[in-house]
């Protein structure tokens, strides 16, 4: 045997044992339920569960922050927590982790092999200010989908930039389309949706219950799988025939408050959950509230809207939750009122966007945009799998809904799927700084030439005391130049919780809106091009004016222009930001 | 003394007036067309409220005259007259703007004035424009942002600036009418003073 022959056979060996070894790490024998991750609410720990089948063997959980998985900082052997038939699950909370830190695990069975080899990213330190995770909801029914979804999402912060967002996602509920444990065997935990699996083991996913999770009953309905499989930390869980009721809880990520309802358990005024929800919204300290329930107060249909949980409403004005993130309807939409006007009579929190998030894998719906009828109050929707991300800043968190292309419902992905964004909502703290200054402008000049519209924008701080840092301006009530304002777009002067809605915030200074997306998040820079392409209705924009504050009789001005094929008359009030 | 108090009124009316008609802003225009001798094309003059202008204000174009040839106007918005007459640009269109388009065949000058006034004039922005015959390309211009401009006034809180975008094109603040009125409104006042003096 020659050289070269040596080497091939050796070669070949090693092919041999690295598809054995790797076939092992994704479908090896005794595994039912592949590894996966909770972030359970306390940012130096980390829980891992799987289920394997009737037989115990020895299963031993490592971590450590060593890529290759050769040193450990923490060994631990994991024992089933029953052996009754469909569980022998697994579950172990590491403790004592750093925050921010990239830990990589493993599970090996003694008997059976690599279960997993993944890592993740433990939650940011108290007081950071900044923070990324993605979100997604309504998986039901159609594994491909969702195993489509999941890859997306993985290639997503897989980019570069981008692997902040591996640490967590959340779920708004639907899960599996029935409360069963085959639901959850041939929906969920799908031995060959690789996607599915490799997404599980890598992020945490934290989330609520749908009506698919449970029996669907309201005040009294329970459910007996879901929170078998997804055992969050929950505050006041009751049992309640032969599940759980009461499965709300909440956690802080970084800035972020996230309190997670039961829908399916009474939040009626003066019940636990409701008098909780009180109690957890009034003491946190976290600047950014958002509020997950899984069926939406107001979406864009077309399954029903809860009219029950717009009793909560008054609670989100009363304790300034930024957003709501819902799930239900199968597509993505955004729902909104600023004024009593748009609100119209309805009980809908003024100022907050209402978010459904609906394309996690379940047949999608067709959303009802007319605004009239069962769903009204409808910014924008778009019927397509989805996920989304949220950015938070300090005092902005910008939110992106991206559609997943090339989805199939009946077989998993063979390829690498690409996403697109459908459009990007920016929230911001900034305080309004109007009544201070004084905004004016030159004439806005048409030319048939070039069929913009341009002004200079002048701002003046006419106060006493010097304005800093960066200074904003929203061109406010844009709605008549087609394509970049409604009336329901507009962002929100109300104090002290200066939310606001914007659907074209590209950091670059020139903002092609294009039909359901535009580019970018953040705050305008100066010499602005606001351009129409399709017609569509997509916000407002902010102008950063300047970086550097204002000191009193100072004056910055920014050079507009905005595109208006038809000449259609522009106005707007501008509205003016300290951040 | 009577003599005196109606002299003394008539200033005070004349100062009165003339600080009335300081709120008026008047321009000279002058356009060297030769290099477009014999072209087909547009002038375009327009006049644009801001979003602080409040009440009405009106660009009146008179004292036309050119070796032009003259064309079909199209009037938009608050435009109203015909050029070689007088041609009123009121800022009062609701819907659009406010402009003036007339079709010429460009002879080697241009040269009309135009006076910016109203009560709401702050705030308020003035163009001129010189277009070819499809409205596809500016003429005479040296407009950077390629709007297509010869020239621009913008009526600020505290003054009115001049952006003059085409070498062509010559624009001057005459000295208003108002200021010989106020001039000898002074004037007189001086000559009071010294008869009081003697």
């Amino acid at each position: 045997m020659n050289t070269t022959m040596k080497k091939t056979l050796a070669g070949i060996l090693f092919v041999l044992v690295f598809a054995i070894y790797g076939t092992a790490a994704f479908a090896a024998t005794g595994i039912l339920k592949t590894p996966y991750l909770i972030y359970p609410g306390v940012n130096t720990t980390m829980e891992v569960l799987w289920q394997d089948n009737d037989t115990e063997t020895t299963n031993v959980l490592s971590w450590g922050t060593d890529p290759t998985y050769t040193t450990f900082i923490g060994n631990q052997t994991v024992l089933e927590n029953s052996s009754a038939a469909n569980m022998h699950q697994h579950i172990y909370t590491i403790t004592g982790l750093t925050p921010n830190t990239t830990y990589y695990y493993q599970v090996v069975d003694a008997t059976n092999g690599v279960y997993t080899q993944s890592s993740f990213i433990t939650a940011p330190v108290v007081g950071q200010s900044s923070i990324r995770f993605l979100a997604m909801g309504d998986s039901r029914s159609q594994y491909s989908a969702l195993d489509s979804v999941m890859q997306a999402m993985s290639t997503f912060y897989s980019q570069p930039g981008n692997s902040d967002y591996q640490r967590l996602v959340i779920h708004n509920g639907d899960w599996v389309s029935s409360d069963g444990e085959s639901n959850w065997t041939n929906e969920w935990f799908v031995p060959t949706a690789k996607d599915i699996i490799k997404f599980m083991a890598n992020t945490p996913i934290n989330g609520c219950e749908g009506n698919h999770d449970t029996d669907g009953s309201y005040p009294n309905g329970y459910s007996i799988y879901w929170p078998k499989y997804w055992p969050y930390p929950y505050t006041a869980q009751t049992t309640y025939s032969s599940g759980h009721n009461n499965n709300y809880w909440s956690f802080d990520y970084g800035p972020v408050h996230i309190t997670i309802l039961d829908e399916y358990s009474s939040f009626a005024s003066g019940s636990a959950q409701y008098n909780w929800l009180v109690s957890d919204l009034a003491t946190t300290n976290q600047p950014w509230k958002i509020l997950v329930y899984h069926e939406p107060a107001y979406s864009a249909g077309s399954d029903s809207d809860n009219t029950t949980v717009r009793s909560l409403e008054s609670l989100v004005t009363q304790y300034n939750v930024d957003l709501i993130y819902s799930g239900h309807s199968h597509n993505y939409a955004r729902t909104g009122a600023y004024n009593l006007t748009q609100a119209n009579g309805d009980p809908i929190a003024l100022n907050v966007p209402h978010f459904t998030s609906g394309g996690g894998g379940a047949p999608l719906y067709q959303p009802d945009m007319t605004n009239t009828g069962s769903y009204p109050h409808v910014i924008i929707a778009w019927p397509a799998f989805e996920f989304m991300t949220f950015d938070v800043e300090g005092k902005i968190l910008t939110m992106t809904a991206y559609q997943v292309n090339g989805v199939s419902t009946s077989s998993l992905p063979s390829g690498t799927l690409t996403y697109s964004p459908i459009e990007t909502t920016v929230l911001n703290h900034f305080t309004n700084v109007s009544s201070q200054v004084s905004a004016t402008s030159t004439g806005i000049l048409y030319s048939r030439l070039s069929k913009f519209y341009t002004t200079n924008l002048t701002i003046t701080n006419n106060g006493t005391t010097p304005l800093t840092g960066n200074i904003d301006v929203v061109l406010d009530g844009m709605i008549n130049l087609q394509g970049l304002g409604t009336p329901s777009n507009q962002y929100s002067t109300a104090n002290p919780k200066l939310t606001s809605m914007i659907a074209s915030g590209p950091a670059t200074g020139r903002v092609q809106v294009s039909g359901k997306y535009v580019n970018g998040p953040g705050a305008l820079i100066s010499n602005v091009t606001l351009v129409n392409a399709t017609g569509s209705n997509n916000g407002e924009p902010m102008i950063r004016a300047t970086t550097s504050g204002l000191a009193p009789g100072a004056s910055v001005t920014i050079p507009l222009q905005f595109n208006a094929p038809s000449g259609t008359k522009i106005t707007f009030n501008p509205i003016t930001y300290q951040e | 003394m009577k003599f005196l108090n109606i002299k003394l009124l008539v200033i005070a009316v004349c100062m009165f007036a003339a600080s009335s008609a300081f709120a008026d802003f008047s321009y000279d225009f002058s356009v060297n067309t030769s290099s477009i001798n014999g072209t087909a094309g547009y002038i375009d003059l327009q006049f644009n409220p801001g979003i602080s202008s409040t009440g009405s204000a009106s660009a009146t174009i008179t004292n036309f005259t050119s070796d032009a040839t003259l064309g079909a106007v199209t009037l938009t918005g608050g435009a109203t007259g015909a050029l070689p007459g007088t041609v009123t640009i009121n800022n009062s269109s609701t819907s659009g703007y406010n402009d003036y388009l007339q079709a010429l065949t460009f002879g080697n000058t241009i040269n009309f004035v135009v006076d910016l006034s109203g009560a709401g004039v702050t705030g308020n922005s003035f163009a001129i424009s010189f277009l070819n015959s499809a409205q596809t390309a500016s003429l005479l211009t040296n407009d950077p942002s390629g709007n297509g401009y010869a020239a621009t006034i913008d009526v600020n809180p505290n003054a009115a600036v001049v952006s003059n975008l085409s070498s062509q094109t010559n624009v001057v603040t005459p000295i208003p009418a108002a200021a010989y009125l106020f001039g000898s409104g002074l004037m007189g006042l001086v000559g009071i003073r010294r008869r009081m003096n003697k």
